[in-house]
């Protein structure tokens, strides 16, 4: 009984530490992995919401621009780590054809506005999925998860999880995208 | 000498009747010499509840819900799942986790329980629960708090893959699923899926609050406050599955 209570103890000691020591040394580990080249369909699912002026917004309309579409919400704490990047990245290619689409997941106008800084705010457009529709039609199953469509209109990159977005390696990926007839 | 008696007779009475009064822990011998870590949070009512925590482990949200369902009259057993089998707090532990050996402790939670008996699984748990009630007893009713019953989560612009056992199981279920998660805008789907193998089903959404909600350390106040709510409403899920089958 005494040998099987120390063996948890080491058990339960050995596990706290290796705990400690992942999260301690990297700091919070909430990045996904790479940018991945998408798989499946290249078409998009429709994609038509209200943004926070209520004007019907639709991803058709954005042919000709490269697109870094964000599925959100502000209570996900990965997708608070990662939008300040996705600022950052959109201010880079400022003066680029290339939008950031944020469409947040069943939360009300004030609720973004009130986590959103003004600036974010100004430089994304924010859509409404109040109702969850475009998140069946995307096949969203974890939040943050996110498109790169290329001015075709064509999904070229995906990934779920947060994403540091001005990275070298976004900027590479979404630049090449730029620079596609 | 009356007055001795008296308060004799009382504390006793007191210790007999007074729900969550003491906490025993038991160790359920199942297969190849293995035991189950239970805390039994004991209760006089007549309703007793098997806990089955999340890939998580026994958090100390777990412990504070079933204290107080304990003293809501809940004779609850609470189960050290990971820690019983050496197993890390990740999800890839439910599935090291032996079917036969939660039966055994299904049959045996159900052989001492009382009146009513129910079985709760969260998250990933929901799976080893699922399978081992394939084998085990029938309970009164099986209540799912956020179950991830995917193969894994898809690949973006994939569709979720449900594991077999979501479609061959055949029980009485109410899943409590948080709002605030993707999956809640999956549960009509899962619904089906469940449906398909003659489970029936029902779901209750928990409004403001995340999957986790009862013990994450980044709990919003509105989580905190359903924590404190979710005894309750699990004790009137409870009483509804007896309505339900006319008991």
């Amino acid at each position: 009984m005494l040998q099987k209570t120390k063996t948890k103890f080491l058990f339960n000691f050995i596990v706290i530490f290796t705990a400690l020591f992942f999260i301690i040394l990297p700091g919070p580990n909430l990045w996904a992995g790479d940018l991945k080249p998408y798989k499946g369909e290249s078409k998009p699912p429709p994609l038509s919401l209200p943004d926070l002026s209520g004007t019907i917004r639709n991803l058709d309309s954005f042919k000709g621009k490269v697109v870094l579409l964000n599925f959100w919400a502000t209570w996900c704490p990965p997708c608070r780590i990662e939008m300040p990047s996705m600022w950052r990245l959109k201010n880079k290619l400022r003066d680029k054809p290339f939008e950031v689409i944020a469409v947040d997941m069943g939360e009300d106008k004030k609720t973004i506005t009130t986590f959103m800084p003004d600036k974010m705010e100004r430089d994304f457009v924010v859509l409404l999925d109040l109702e969850g529709k475009a998140l069946k039609d995307w096949k969203i199953f974890a939040f943050p998860t996110s498109f790169l469509i290329d001015k075709k209109g064509k999904i070229r990159y995906a990934l779920y999880g947060a994403f540091e977005w001005d990275g070298p390696e976004p900027v590479k990926v979404v630049t090449l995208l730029l620079n596609e007839e | 000498m009356r007055i001795f008696l008296l308060l004799i007779t009382s504390s006793l009475y007191l210790f007999l009747v007074s729900p969550g009064l003491y906490a025993g822990q038991l160790e359920i011998k199942v297969n190849n010499g293995n035991s189950i870590s239970v805390a039994r949070l004991q209760s006089a009512g007549q309703t007793s509840l098997l806990w089955l925590p999340s890939e998580h482990g026994l958090t100390e949200g777990d412990k504070q819900v079933s204290n107080q369902l304990s003293k809501l009259g809940v004779d609850v057993w609470l189960v050290d799942l990971l820690n019983s089998y050496f197993l890390p707090p990740v999800a890839s532990s439910i599935n090291k986790l032996p079917d036969d050996d939660i039966s055994r402790l299904i049959d045996e939670f159900l052989l001492r329980a009382k009146k009513q008996k129910f079985v709760l699984a969260s998250g990933r748990s929901a799976v080893v629960l699922l399978r081992a009630l394939k084998i085990s007893k029938r309970p009164d009713g099986v209540m799912l708090i956020s179950p991830n019953l995917y193969t894994a989560t898809p690949e973006p612009g994939n569709k979720a893959i449900y594991l077999p056992i979501t479609s061959s199981t055949k029980q009485d279920i109410i899943i409590l699923q948080p709002q605030l998660s993707p999956w809640y805008w999956q549960r009509e789907k899962q619904l089906k899926v469940l449906e398909s193998g003659g489970s029936q089903v029902g779901v209750k959404v928990l409004k403001g609050v995340r999957d986790r909600f009862y013990f994450r350390p980044d709990a919003m106040a509105s989580e905190q406050s359903l924590e404190g709510d979710l005894p309750k409403i699990l004790l009137e899920k409870m009483k509804s599955f007896k309505s339900r089958s006319g008991k």
